[in-house]
């Protein structure tokens, strides 16, 4: 096994950095020198990444132009090497990447652009699940609310933005299917007058989003970390009127099981749906 | 010899691109052959439209990152999650490739020749047992297209196929346009690599298309198989007798029907060879 790793070990060296050690350990190929036959399995390794890439990031590589795309995602494949089982699993650190090595203006919108649509990517194949339906809510006794607890959806993702990444991919992504114009005409990166926060799930086969209002987004993440329906409450009071916070949680965690966001609910050591 | 194996017909790789055509009916299509890493997913369409194409047609499950040639451990994680699928998919058979992909924990996505010498046929046996041990079941392993071969090598491709067969009672997946690539590429008779591997062993062809670079050739599965595979394919078939066979397409893929169209070509190929060897 010993001659095999460094076999293999000189072979990836030249992928990755062109080194020469594997050369004098190549068969003679025909009429190609070892380094032409080499030069195959570097380029490959390159070009097919910067191609998965451009499959995870198609929105933003219409918004880029391909040719720019191309040159950031040639960088980035340099910078990272894989450790990824499946190519599908490559690049999620990209909008961290271009956040980091871009200077432009628009890098914030490009790097959030990156993060979202990596996000609805995880959400497209995130596990399945049956939501709960409002019948459940009819399941809790009068005894069980303070202390109740939820199971959010699988596919739930929370996310928020500082620039209009959102509202570019969906402009570009309509243009896409409906194939009507070229779709980065007008595409222009700038930033939102406030942080806007956001909401990804997956209704079936469908992938949903959509904004939500401060109180909602602050009661929604301390539903995600297990907190109970009176903590959920307090936490709407702080943030709005107080004596209003036990209908407005009622409320939104109606609309919460209405869009199929939660799979379970547990009061105490009870399971009640 | 001619294979005593079953043959399920004609098949074709399952594509995303296809798979609202594929649930319409399919027709002339016997089977299903689906890339492994695009199911180990957690749940929605993927494993959605790889059941219910399930229901009507037989799958097989074929990976592209096993790594039986690596010199890192077996991922024994990507493992449990194969037999899981596995279980969930019932499979008619797993496949994956004899190469490696990386080492120190890396991954080129590639599918890297080995050396073809003693100690890497002791270590991929010993692998291969561990593998199907874990899976429960015999799996097939292909031949992969090489553009480069090694100093260190101490027999031919053929010959080590056939004693990793013996030595970790696998079986193969013959890919035919992967033999006339690497053929031209290393200046072999490809037909010596098709007598040379264990016929009782051959459970499945692979046909695809490639790009001719003049001095050397590169499986690119972007194009119609070429003329002199099919012609591989029918010396195979003299050899073998029928076999499961299927068509990979991975880039410029086409509307289904026109896969399908290249499907009855082999099928009538076929259905000559086989006349006539009657």
């Amino acid at each position: 096994m010993k001659a095999l790793r460094e076999l293999q070990r000189d072979f990836q060296a030249r992928v990755f950095q062109h080194d020469p050690a594997i050369e004098p350990q190549i068969a003679a190929v025909g009429r190609d020198a070892a380094a032409e036959r080499l030069h195959i399995y570097e380029h490959a390794y390159r070009s097919r990444l910067v191609e998965a890439l451009g499959r995870s990031y198609a929105v933003l590589r219409v918004a880029l132009g391909t040719v720019a795309f191309d040159e950031l995602a040639t960088a980035f494949v340099l910078a990272t090497p894989s450790r990824h089982r499946s190519i599908r699993d490559y690049g999620a650190e990209l909008h961290a990447f271009i956040a980091s090595s871009q200077r432009d203006a628009a890098a914030s919108t490009w790097s959030e652009l990156a993060a979202w649509e990596w996000l609805l990517a995880d959400v497209f194949d995130a596990a399945d699940a049956v939501p709960l339906t409002t019948e459940a809510l009819t399941r809790v006794a009068p005894d069980q609310w303070a202390e109740l607890q939820f199971r959010v959806h699988p596919t739930l993702r929370r996310w928020s933005s500082a620039t209009n990444a959102v509202e570019l991919w969906r402009r570009i992504s309509t243009a896409q299917i409906g194939a009507q114009r070229s779709p980065a005409d007008g595409i222009t990166a700038s930033l939102e007058r406030e942080v806007v926060q956001w909401l990804a799930w997956r209704d079936g086969l469908t992938t949903r989003y959509r904004s939500l209002a401060t109180d909602e987004a602050s009661a929604l993440d301390a539903l995600y970390a297990q907190a109970s329906f009176a903590d959920i409450c307090v936490c709407l009071a702080e943030s709005g009127d107080a004596d209003q916070a036990p209908l407005r949680a009622a409320q939104y965690l109606r609309g919460w099981i209405e869009a199929g966001l939660l799979v379970g609910l547990q009061s105490g050591a009870r399971t009640v749906a | 010899m001619v294979s005593m194996q079953q043959s399920l017909g004609f098949g074709l790789g399952l594509r995303p691109d296809h798979y609202s055509a594929v649930l319409a009916g399919a027709p002339r299509v016997d089977w299903f052959e689906a890339v492994t890493e695009n199911y180990l997913v957690a749940g929605g369409r993927p494993l959605h439209h790889l059941e219910r194409i399930r229901a009507t047609h037989p799958v097989a499950l074929h990976g592209v990152s096993l790594s039986i040639g690596g010199s890192d451990p077996l991922d024994r994680d990507y493992l449990r999650k194969l037999r899981a699928l596995s279980e969930r998919v019932e499979p008619i058979w797993i496949s994956d490739h004899l190469c490696w992909t990386g080492v120190d924990g890396l991954n080129l996505h590639d599918l890297l020749p080995l050396p073809y010498t003693e100690e890497a046929l002791v270590h991929v046996a010993g692998r291969v047992r561990q593998v199907q041990d874990i899976l429960g079941r015999r799996i097939l392993l292909e031949n992969v297209s090489s553009y480069v071969g090694f100093t260190a090598s101490q027999m031919s491709e053929w010959e080590f196929l056939t004693r990793l067969t013996e030595a970790a009672d696998c079986d193969l997946l013959l890919d035919v346009n992967n033999v006339y690539v690497s053929a031209v590429n290393h200046g072999f008779d490809p037909c010596a690599f098709i007598d040379g591997v264990p016929a009782a062993r051959v459970r499945q062809l692979h046909l695809a298309g490639h790009r001719d670079h003049g001095s050397h050739i590169v499986d690119t599965h972007d194009a119609p198989v070429a003329d002199p595979v099919w012609k591989l394919y029918e010396h195979t078939l003299r050899r073998l007798g029928p076999m499961t066979t299927m068509i990979e397409r991975d880039d410029h893929i086409p509307p289904l029907a026109e896969l399908v169209d290249e499907l009855d070509h082999a099928r009538e190929l076929a259905r000559n060879v086989l006349a006539a060897a009657a």
